[in-house]
């Protein structure tokens, strides 16, 4: 195949034609998987992929026949590859620079816009909650998905070192030894879901493995559980990490959960004259401000529960120490650092707010490629219609 | 003779639309006294404030179905009326027939006779205990209800609401003249009880039963302020509510604590309703005029007496007949000759167009809205936009079809919009997300509009359709000039769709912080605008003909009707019964529907083909 063969394939319509229809039967039958996976999963599984295992429609019954029967489809990445591999191709070949063709040049310089942005996106932004209760103060963001596993140095009087391990590290078995790190982990279980009960309470309880901490000094063990889609739930990842001297000398294991969160003193141990504490948690990312909640507003319409507007007030402290106030309200978010907050839940009697905290650097990209789009249709589809009416007459 | 012929049809046809729409428009049931005065009465209900005649309409729509009651006599009382009769002889609205219940386990549960479908207060009074039984019993859960609970549910709610209704208007009275005495007596003790709490709570001498009258009466205006009774009584300077809600009559009451005297228009309502129980026609004026007067300044009347004219006239259901007429006189003139018809169906249509447009800018004025603000009013709007390109289409080929195919979009919205209305009050409130947002209304205009122009591109390839398979009249020029109606339709429903759905990202940008989140409403409109882009890069490609471009309009409707509906039943239990429910039956049927279409323009012609001319 010579490159000329080549750029005229992959500037092809049909080409065109064959990925939208894919992007039309992704997008139709991944809606339909989200009514029992959510959003965020059926995201991973079917967008975030080069090839997907689409299943059939369950038409209200996910464990019938008809959902086991899948068909291989275009996933979101090759998609979006293959859409722009094909624009950028037909782009010289096509797109005149002529007030005719403007139009069209426009629009599909949007859509490549908007195609780059979605990638990046899906990899840079990154989000997560940041509960304030009122009169309370917030540095970091959590996420609802991702969990951490850290080691905290509280052997410093001003100031704790964390050692953080991303949840992909925890494999059942798996030892974690690393000169950067003071200790060494050795994770006897790791479960992605799981309840955490008492041993008491429970005949049918599975063995505990600690031998440290909370869950012996409470008679706790955990329950493995079956992955949670809900959207109103979280899974709570749960592990027994054992720790270990850099001799290897064993100082216990302890049972952490995400669920075993600040509302629980810390699952502290000392070593060698300096003290740690453990906890496996949700991921976190700091702020480089700190928000204050002076406080909340929700009104609703007189004589209803319907929502009429949210505000959080807050007092934004610059890392310099410099404050002052900020007002974050439905539909109209603080833009600082690289951070967007939203405004996007509260707790039940106006005692706490939730922000939704967005970095994402391409946040622009939509915004060029929806002006570049707006602008070619307006130009393309008010010439075609003069044009139309002038041969019309 | 012809020549006079001519001229006569279309004057008669004319003359027979206006008549109807008067006859439609004029007020039906005899009015009584001072109703006209009555149901512009504002009162706030659900956050909005609205004319009585409002409340009476939607609550009657959600009793029986309908917005008008017939009695056993025969004789059929305006809504208005009816609610008159609940504010002031509660004991006389007892016993009209207000409840339709369908359901047979229902009406056996009540020892109906058979083919009784209309219940009063009174018929359902012996069998309480057993219906509180019943619902007691009812989920929580609406997806798994099934028919007898839906039924079931529909009733404690109606009985719930017209039990709200009776009690906005007077507190606990049996007749109407001890409700004032009633109101006296509070009057009379708020002043020394609250002495004598004084007096008790520094120690002092106070008199018992004085205080114990003022905290038994309190007491249960209190229990009463609690419920969801209309608000009567607007805020003031004197008792102002930091979010504009009225008082209702047990607010009202606790209120008189601190304005010593009862309020005027609480005062009002009470000797309306004395007056009706005396059937004194001076007092009851007097009493009308008090409430009024007082009124006015609280809110524009002007406002009230469009939104009453605006429910009296019902301008949908006058343009949805309309529509019925311009589309039955073009297929006429289609069958006896275009000369004769065509020109009344085009100004039937652009009648209808008038009326449908004048509709949804007072709605628009009434709300302080932009147009689309609901599901209900989408489907007004959809049909509006389908008609004005319709319209356009009309003005350029001449030939029918526009008026055809604008009338069946116009007609079959306006059926939509009005089963989503379901009794409701349709210019309800808005929830804050959805509140005023400039990127949120151009949004759902464009996204609308987008459905407009698939759903006209659908029903121009619904005609060509069925004049290939059924008639001889599709020659080789109706059927290209159908097919540029189509490309250019669908070209209008990409740009719609697109801009759409880009403004749409800009908005959950600003609200959410994400330009696209991937829920199933915004795949729906992004699935309409990856159908267009292939259709036109097919078209291109030299993939799609004539015939491909008018199957793939017609799969455009099925695209459409699953982005406008079928994405908000994903979230309403797709395991349940919900799933089952009359609107999931009727969208799965239109889409069998397109699906028959389709298969009909894939077969050859059942006619032998006309001869090109």
């Amino acid at each position: 195949m010579t490159l000329k063969a080549l750029t005229k394939a992959c500037s092809s319509l049909r080409l065109t034609v064959v990925l939208l229809a894919f992007a039309m039967a992704l997008v139709l039958f991944s809606t339909l998987e989200q009514v029992h996976l959510g959003i965020h999963e059926v995201q991973s599984r079917y967008f975030a992929q080069w090839i997907t295992w689409m299943p059939l429609p369950h038409l209200g019954n996910p464990d019938g026949w008809l959902h086991s029967i899948k068909l291989p489809l275009l996933g979101g990445y090759t998609l979006g590859v293959g859409l722009l591999i094909n624009l950028l191709a037909a782009f010289p070949r096509v797109f005149k620079w002529r007030l005719k063709k403007l139009g069209i040049a426009l629009i599909h310089g949007g859509i490549i816009t908007l195609i780059i942005s979605g990638f990046i996106s899906a990899l840079l932004q990154e989000e997560g909650q940041l509960w304030i209760p009122l009169n309370g103060e917030g540095h970091y963001s959590e996420s609802t998905y991702d969990n951490e596993l850290v080691l905290i140095d509280e052997s410093a009087e001003n100031f704790d070192t964390v050692y953080a391990l991303a949840e992909a590290r925890l494999k059942t078995g798996a030892t974690i030894t690393d000169n950067s790190l003071p200790l060494h982990f050795h994770i006897k279980a790791f479960y992605p879901n799981a309840a955490i009960g008492r041993i008491a309470d429970n005949p049918d309880a599975p063995e505990s493995l600690a031998d440290q901490g909370a869950a012996l000094k409470m008679g706790l063990t955990a329950f493995p559980q079956p992955l949670t889609y809900k959207e109103a739930e979280r899974n709570a990842a749960t592990a027994y990490i054992q720790i270990m001297s850099k001799e290897g000398e064993d100082l216990g294991t302890w049972l952490v959960s995400n669920i075993i969160d600040e509302r629980f003193p810390r699952q502290r141990f000392s070593h060698e004259g300096r003290t740690y504490s453990l906890a496996l948690r949700f991921k976190r990312a700091y702020l480089p401000i700190t928000l204050k909640l002076t406080a909340f507003t929700h009104t609703t319409y007189p004589g209803t529960d319907i929502p009429k507007s949210f505000m959080s007030t807050l007092e934004l402290i610059e890392p310099t120490g410099a404050a002052r106030r900020v007002d974050i309200r439905m539909n109209e978010p603080l833009r600082t650092h690289g951070f967007t907050f939203y405004q996007a839940s509260f707790a039940p009697g106006e005692t706490a707010t939730m922000l939704q905290v967005v970095r994402n650097p391409g946040w622009i990209g939509p915004y060029a490629g929806v002006g570049l789009v707006a602008l070619g249709l307006f130009i393309h589809f008010g010439l075609s219609l003069g044009r139309f009416l002038g041969s019309r007459k | 003779m012809k020549k006079s012929l001519k001229k006569t049809i279309p004057l008669l046809i004319w003359a027979a639309a206006l008549s109807f729409i008067i006859w439609q428009c004029w007020p039906k049931a005899g009015q009584g006294l001072g109703v006209d005065y009555f149901k512009t009465l504002p009162v706030q209900q659900s956050g909005r404030i609205k004319p009585l005649d409002t409340v009476a309409r939607t609550a009657l729509l959600s009793f029986r179905g309908k917005q008008t009651l017939k009695l056993d006599n025969g004789s059929t009382l305006e809504a208005a009326t009816w609610l008159l009769i609940v504010a002031t002889q509660p004991r006389l609205a007892d016993t009209f027939p207000i409840f339709r219940i369908d359901h047979p386990e229902l009406t056996s549960l009540m020892h109906a006779h058979k083919g009784q479908k209309y219940f009063s207060f009174n018929d359902l009074l012996p069998h309480f205990e057993a219906l509180q039984l019943a619902f007691r019993g009812l989920s929580e859960n609406a997806a798994t209800e099934n028919a007898y609970e839906k039924a079931l549910g529909l009733l404690h709610k109606n009985l719930s609401y017209y039990h709200h209704l009776v009690h906005s208007f007077r507190p606990f009275s049996e007749n109407a003249s001890d409700t004032l005495l009633e109101y006296s007596a509070w009057q009379a003790t708020v002043g020394p009880g609250i002495q004598a709490i004084q007096a008790q709570s520094q120690n002092k001498p106070f008199d018992t039963d004085t205080l114990e009258r003022f905290m038994v009466l309190a007491d249960r205006y209190l229990e009463l302020s609690k419920n969801e009774l209309l608000g009567l009584v607007p805020p003031s300077a004197a008792l102002p509510s930091d979010e504009g809600k009225w008082a209702n009559v047990g607010q009202a009451l606790l209120d008189t604590i601190i304005r010593q005297t009862i309020d005027p228009i609480l005062w009002g309502y009470a000797e309306l309703a004395a007056a009706a129980e005396a059937k004194d026609g001076a007092l009851f004026g007097k009493a009308l005029d008090t409430l009024s007067s007082g009124l006015e300044a609280a809110y524009a009347p002007w406002r009230l007496k469009l939104e009453v004219l605006f429910n009296q006239l019902m301008p949908f259901y006058q343009a949805m007949g309309l529509y019925v007429l311009a589309l039955t006189l073009i297929c006429l003139s289609w069958l006896f000759g275009r000369s004769l018809l065509e020109r009344p169906a085009q100004g039937i249509m652009a009648f209808a167009f008038i009326i449908h447009t004048l509709s949804i800018i007072t709605r628009m004025v009434l709300q302080g809205r932009p147009p689309v603000t609901s599901l209900y009013a989408s489907a007004l709007f959809v049909g509006w936009a389908a008609a004005l390109l319709s319209l356009g289409i009309e003005r350029i080929y001449k030939n029918g079809l526009g008026v055809a195919v604008g009338s069946i979009v116009g007609f079959a919205t306006l059926l939509i919009a009005h089963h989503l209305s379901a009794g409701e009050d349709t210019l309800e409130m808005v929830r804050a997300v959805l509140d005023a947002n400039f990127w949120l209304s151009t949004h759902v205009v464009m996204v609308t509009l987008g459905y407009s122009a698939m759903f006209l591109a659908g029903a121009l390839a619904t005609v060509y359709v069925l004049r290939r398979s059924f008639t001889r009249s599709l020659d080789k020029q109706t059927a290209e000039s159908l097919t540029r109606m189509v490309y250019g339709t669908l070209c209008f429903a990409l740009l719609f769709s697109f801009i759409g759905t880009l403004l749409g990202g800009i908005w959950a940008d600003q609200s959410w912080g994400r330009f696209w989140g991937w829920d199933p409403k915004e795949n729906g409109a992004l699935l309409i605008v990856l159908w267009g882009a292939l259709v036109l890069h097919a078209r291109m490609a030299g993939m799609m003909a004539e015939r491909g471009l008018i199957l793939a309009a017609l799969f455009g409707n099925i695209l459409t009707s699953w982005s406008w509906f079928g994405t908000n039943m994903l979230g309403v239990g797709l395991h349940s019964y919900g799933f089952m429910d009359a609107a999931f039956i009727a969208l799965m049927g239109f889409m069998l529907s397109q699906l028959v279409l389709m298969a009909l323009g894939c077969l050859p012609s059942l006619r032998a083909k006309p001869k090109a001319n």
